[in-house]
């Protein structure tokens, strides 16, 4: 059970800026095809009701070529390639976020996760934000640590590519082309102290002020499009296109950044939103 | 410390479930029970508006906000569905920037499903008391459509409103309903039964008054408030019936269980306890200083209460 009383807000945090600390991770990207489709799934019916007050049809040609891997499956996916989990590994706060919707209207990725994995930890999902709800999913997955005193954090996220409407055409960032989960699980030992390298908002140089100038960047697949960002010492890797919640991250699992600091960002052009967050992952590239 | 700073809510038009009787698929003798017994005899649905449109009209009578859109960092949807819109499309993104909040965060949360709205409540009042501006509010906003076979009712449960809620959410105590203490438990064992089997609802059936209370107890442990001290339980507006057996479990005497709205609401996802909180506020039910609970159960399966002082 999670109990808690209101959260108190400490107006000077204590000590130096903490970074979170990326200790495990995986990425899982199911082979294609899937089970040929049969027409008359049950889940037409609802598909047309869901559709016809927004004008939406339900595309069966697009839904029959896709994988239809459900969200719980690709999760699971990602988290035996994560590896098992001891008690003392167990995350407090597991964040589920996502981009596009799971075809899957019964099923609930946060609370089948969670019965998965060691403890009790609070788990909930965060989406509607393109390709930035991990961002803020990592964001809120640190503050509740912080305020519970919490150390250990599960960040899940899935990119669902089976959709039953017509997708946008590419270059939309909404295009999501496949398949994708990819599992974190960090450490954050900053206690109280200021979460450090991670905002999120209008583009413009007040949104940059704490972003760390020696680390590797990632680039999400919107920052093709970007303003300019501060001064990096180059880009690490770059995130495939079509993967909008997953794509950074899967990006993440292939850089090497020394003992500098990693930040990862990503920019929607349709929200004129960018964010960015700063990780270790020196432990990361020692396992 | 977290608190409620304003609250509005929209309801549509009331419309007698005895009109849904075929889509439901009651039988004469049910759909009595459904009047008689679980008090659900109207429920509030507008069928042509759409998802955003029922929050904007939500929150464009939040008068409060008027103004006060650059403090808002935040805009958080509670949703109770895993999917109710055909995607790309949100709601999130029109209701922004309809009411001048494209610079804030938005996004939904979910996966508590009707408990999400008071997760919301929680994961708001924990990133403003992190932000560097004292001064920062997050807009909540919480309501669904049901429009398809599946989310238009709970067998054998509630017939679903379609009545939405946005409120403010701010770090300062000084805001008129203070939150004091919250508890939620997710029952995994229904996480792949978010649409019950027989069995799966038979299960949740007898879980359901002892998972209740038990949250219950344990957000007025969490808030240092006994049961006896509520004047009021803003409840979700599930049925009457169900109320009366939590009560006899709990020891608390059924009046003081906010049921005014169910037999015209109907169940609004996450939206019941807030629309009750406004409706009790309005109708003077609540005194300053009064402690009063929030409740809400979510398929799938989250148990969740949160104690406030107004």
């Amino acid at each position: 059970m999670f109990r808690a009383t209101a959260p108190v807000r400490r107006p000077h945090p204590v000590g130096p800026a903490a970074l979170p600390r990326l200790v495990r991770a995986a990425v899982h990207t199911p082979p294609e095809p899937g089970e040929p489709y049969r027409p008359g799934d049950a889940r037409e019916e609802f598909y047309a009701e869901l559709g016809a007050l927004y004008g939406a049809s339900f595309d069966r040609e697009q839904f029959a070529a896709s994988g239809r891997r459900t969200s719980v499956e690709l999760a699971y996916g990602a988290l035996d390639a994560l590896g098992p989990l001891s008690a003392e590994e167990a995350p407090e706060v597991v964040v589920v976020a996502y981009a596009a919707p799971d075809f899957e209207h019964t099923e609930l990725v946060a609370s089948c996760v969670k019965r998965r994995l060691p403890g009790e930890p609070l788990a909930f999902a965060l989406s509607d934000q393109g390709g930035l709800a991990p961002f803020s999913a990592l964001r809120v997955a640190v503050e509740y640590a912080r305020r519970c005193g919490w150390s250990r954090l599960l960040l899940l996220v899935v990119d669902q590519g089976t959709q039953p409407f017509p997708l946008p055409a590419e270059p939309s960032p909404a295009a999501v082309r496949g398949d994708s989960a990819v599992a974190l699980l960090l450490r954050w030992d900053g206690g109280e102290r200021p979460l450090d390298g991670l905002a999120q908002g209008r583009p413009g140089a007040a949104l940059f002020e704490a972003w760390p100038q020696d680390a590797a960047l990632v680039a999400g697949a919107g920052l093709a499009d970007c303003p300019d960002l501060p001064p990096h010492h180059g880009t690490s890797a770059e995130a495939v296109a079509g993967r909008p919640a997953t794509g950074s991250w899967a990006a993440l699992l292939t850089v090497d950044g020394g003992d500098r600091p990693v930040v990862v960002a990503d920019y929607d052009r349709e929200r004129d939103f960018l964010a960015y967050c700063t990780l270790h992952t020196g432990e990361l590239r020692h396992r | 410390m977290t608190s409620i700073t304003a609250v509005s809510s929209c309801l549509p038009d009331t419309i007698p479930i005895a009109r849904f009787q075929k889509e439901l698929q009651l039988t004469d003798v049910q759909l009595r029970r459904y009047q008689r017994f679980y008090g659900l005899a109207e429920v509030c649905r507008d069928p042509a508006a759409t998802e955003t449109e029922l929050l904007l009209r939500a929150a464009t009578k939040l008068v409060e906000l008027r103004g006060q859109e650059q403090r808002v960092k935040y805009v958080l949807q509670a949703r109770t569905m895993p999917s109710p819109l055909p995607y790309p499309m949100t709601s999130l993104r029109p209701l922004q920037t309809e009411l001048g909040l494209e610079h804030a965060a938005g996004f939904v949360v979910s996966h508590h499903a009707c408990a999400s709205g008071l997760l919301a409540v929680d994961l708001a009042g924990t990133l403003l008391a992190a932000d560097p501006d004292p001064n920062a509010l997050a807009l909540v906003v919480a309501g669904e459509k049901a429009c398809t076979t599946h989310t238009q009712s709970i067998p054998d449960v509630t017939v679903m409103g379609e009545g939405t809620v946005a409120f403010l959410v701010s770090a300062d105590r000084s805001g008129p309903d203070r939150m004091l203490g919250y508890a939620s438990r997710t029952h995994t064992r229904f996480g792949d039964e978010f649409i019950m089997s027989e069995s799966a609802a038979k299960e949740f059936q007898d879980l359901y008054g002892p998972g209740l209370c038990e949250v219950i107890e344990a957000a007025l442990a969490e808030a240092g408030c006994g049961l006896d001290e509520l004047a009021l339980v803003l409840p979700h507006n599930v049925n009457r019936l169900s109320w009366i057996g939590v009560c006899k479990e709990l020891g608390l005497p059924i009046d003081r269980v906010f049921l005014d709205l169910i037999g015209e609401t109907g169940h609004c996802f996450c939206a019941d306890p807030f629309i009750n909180l406004q409706k009790a506020t309005e109708l003077g039910r609540l005194r300053p200083g009064d402690r009063y609970l929030m409740t809400s159960v979510g398929l799938g399966a989250t148990f969740a209460a949160m104690v406030f002082e107004h």
